[in-house]
């Protein structure tokens, strides 16, 4: 419960209260007035305390900061742009100024803002300088680059002399290299052009030789000349023109060699293709020839067999008529008959020739020691008395025994020796020879006569079929005869051939193999 | 045709001028009137036989020579001459193979059946005459033949 008291004296308290608030608050205001004088004081201090120092600061990084520059100047030899150092030298100073002056600005603002934004600026600036003279090549003392620029004048002497010595070096390897390349290529291609025998082609050889050679002294001179000038350029030229050039003529090598391979290729080619074929086209024809062989031998054989017949009935009835009725022909009557019967005895005689030599090819042969002296001897009595002459005209010598058919044997002497009758029967004074002579296989028997001979112009008509150098009417004959004794011989594995002069006789004579020693 | 009687030479030859040959060589010697003429092989065998048209024939008369050619028509020599060398009652004729051919096969054959005699037809009529005159003068006059 509150009393009036109670509520006068609230008001007095009220009052009182009141009175006091004021004065505490006009203490409160004085004081706080004082606090900011004070702390307005200490603030001055202290932003001059730390203006100082941070200028200090700034100041003294600004002096690491140029230190480090001109140390990092120091360092740099390469750099040759004077002008930009310059730039850099007057940005710089200029940077310094503008920073001296923000600095001063700063001082008087004191304003911690201000100052943080000059103190942000100024690092920002440092870094950017620091970044431009990172990017930047500038010397700024002229000792450490000339000292640089002595050092790299050095440094260039030392490496062009190295390149000098490099050089000469390498055109020493370069030129032993190229030699012993070109050496080798030339080994090689002498190699492969003497492995080129197949070929033959000398005058694609000689020329690539002489190529080779060419290119091999042209090469010579341009290494030597480029060895004299030593020039780097002439170097890289030469070795270039060296390279290209051993290049160039490898391809043309390898281009001449599958050129000359293919070429080659095809040569054996086409020669293996052409032999194949003849082989192939020998074969057909020797198939052939046999066939066409047997089949004229039948042919022959049946047409003398069959053409006897009607020869044989027309001198048969010739015969009849002159027996049976001669006496009623006149002379002439009879002299033509005479001719029919004379004309149809050659064809009997044709034709039995024709036949006998048609059975030499079909005849098995015997083999056996055959002595030809003897053989010969019989047979030039033979053929003598045969001729109506008493003594032999023959001079026959020792002859080697042969091997071969005796039968078929005694019939060449038989034909040789007729004929060397036959045709030195019109001589006086016939002389007539046989001997033999011998080489390292064969035995060779020679009959020689001095009759009439024939010209050496028709001799590969002699030992045809009917072929004849002479007239019948002047020497009898069928032309058979000799060829019977080519046949002979040929079936012997033998040869025969003649030599002789039209008047002055002929030379006959065949080579048989040697009587083997069994 | 001649009697068939007394007949002693069979002539067996297809060709009729070598057959008018033949006879005029035997009738030189004086042989023709014992020869007979048949111009192939199964005329021969019918001959020989006394068959065909030879029937009639008596057996009992004997041939003392057969002359016989080798290329003819029907049956040829080769095949008489073998039917007449493995016949008992024929084998003992003298045969003579008078022929053109004188190819070995030919003769070799020829003997390996028997004949007795080989002889080739010579061209030149005054060869063939004398070849002819030998065969008629040697088997019918000199030989001694089987009789019956």
């Amino acid at each position: 419960m509150r009393s009036p008291d109670d509520d006068r004296s609230a008001a007095e308290v009220k009052h009182l209260l009141a009175q006091r608030d004021d004065v505490a608050r006009g203490q409160a205001l004085v004081e706080l007035a004082r606090t900011d004088a004070e702390l307005e004081k200490r603030l001055a201090e202290r932003t001059i305390e730390r203006d100082d120092v941070a200028r200090d600061d700034a100041l003294v990084e600004l002096a690491r900061t140029d230190a480090e520059l001109e140390k990092r100047l120091a360092e740099r030899t390469i750099e040759r742009d004077d002008v930009a150092r310059d730039d850099a030298v007057a940005e710089l100073a200029r940077t310094k100024a503008e920073l001296k002056k923000l600095l001063a600005l700063r001082t008087i603002e004191r304003d911690d803002v201000a100052r943080d934004e000059a103190l942000t600026e100024l690092a920002r600036t440092n870094a950017e300088l620091k970044q431009r003279l990172a990017q930047r090549t500038i010397e700024r003392d002229d000792v450490a680059r000339d000292d640089a620029l002595a050092e790299l004048a050095r440094t260039n002497a030392e490496l062009k002399q190295r390149l000098a010595e490099r050089t000469i070096e390498r055109d020493d390897i370069a030129r032993d290299d190229a030699l012993t390349e070109l050496s080798r290529t030339n080994a090689e291609l002498k190699q492969r052009l003497a492995e080129r025998t197949i070929e033959r082609d000398d005058v694609a050889r000689d020329d690539a030789l002489t190529e080779l050679a060419r290119t091999n002294a042209e090469l010579k001179q341009r290494l030597a000349e480029r060895t004299i000038e030593r020039d780097d350029v002439a170097r890289d030229d030469a070795l270039t023109e060296l390279a290209r050039t051993n290049a160039e003529l490898k391809q043309r090598l390898a281009e001449r060699t599958i050129e000359r391979d293919s070429v080659a290729r095809d040569k054996a080619a086409a020669e293996l293709e052409r032999t194949n074929t003849a082989e192939a086209q020998l074969r057909t024809h020797t198939a052939e020839l046999m066939a066409l062989n047997g089949e004229l031998e039948s042919f022959s054989y049946s047409v003398s067999h069959d053409l006897r017949a009607p020869v044989r009935a027309v001198l048969g009835y010739t015969v009849a008529i002159e027996e049976d009725y001669g006496g009623v022909l006149d002379q002439e009557g009879r002299r033509l008959l005479t001719v029919v019967q004379r004309e149809a005895s050659r064809m009997g005689v044709l034709i039995d020739d024709l036949l006998s030599f048609s059975r030499l090819g079909r005849q098995p042969m015997l083999s056996a020691t055959v002595d030809m002296r003897t053989l010969a001897n019989e047979v030039a009595a033979e053929q003598a008395l045969a001729m109506g002459q008493r003594h032999t005209p023959f001079q026959i010598a020792n002859l080697p025994f042969a091997r071969g058919d005796r039968v078929l044997l005694r019939q060449v002497w038989i034909n040789l020796i007729s004929n060397a009758l036959k045709y030195s029967g019109k001589v006086t004074d016939p002389e007539l020879h046989i001997w033999a002579t011998e080489d390292k296989e064969r035995t060779i028997y020679h009959i020689r006569d001095n009759g009439v001979g024939f010209d050496m112009a028709y001799a590969d008509k002699l030992f045809g079929v009917f072929q004849r150098l002479h007239r019948s009417d002047e020497f009898p004959g069928t032309g058979v005869g000799l060829a019977i004794v080519h046949r002979i011989i040929q079936r012997h594995g033998g040869e025969i051939w003649a030599v002789a002069k039209l008047g002055e006789g002929a030379t006959f004579s065949f080579a048989l193999l040697k009587e083997s020693p069994t | 045709m001649k009697a068939i009687e007394n007949v002693e030479v069979l002539l067996v030859e297809d060709s009729p001028h070598d057959a008018e040959m033949t006879m005029r060589a035997l009738k030189k010697g004086n042989f023709l009137n014992k020869l007979y003429w048949v111009q192939d092989g199964v005329e021969a065998l019918d001959f020989v036989h006394c068959t065909g048209v030879y029937a009639e024939r008596e057996p009992e008369h004997r041939l003392k020579l057969m002359i016989l050619d080798l290329k003819m028509p029907r049956l040829d020599g080769l095949d008489v001459l073998r039917e007449m060398k493995s016949d008992e009652r024929t084998r003992s004729i003298p045969i003579v193979i008078m022929t053109s051919s004188n190819q070995d096969r030919d003769i070799m054959e020829s003997y390996r059946l028997g004949v007795n005699g080989y002889v080739t037809k010579p061209v030149q009529f005054a060869a063939f005459t004398e070849a002819v005159a030998c065969i008629g003068m040697y088997w019918l006059l000199v030989n001694e033949s089987r009789t019956s």
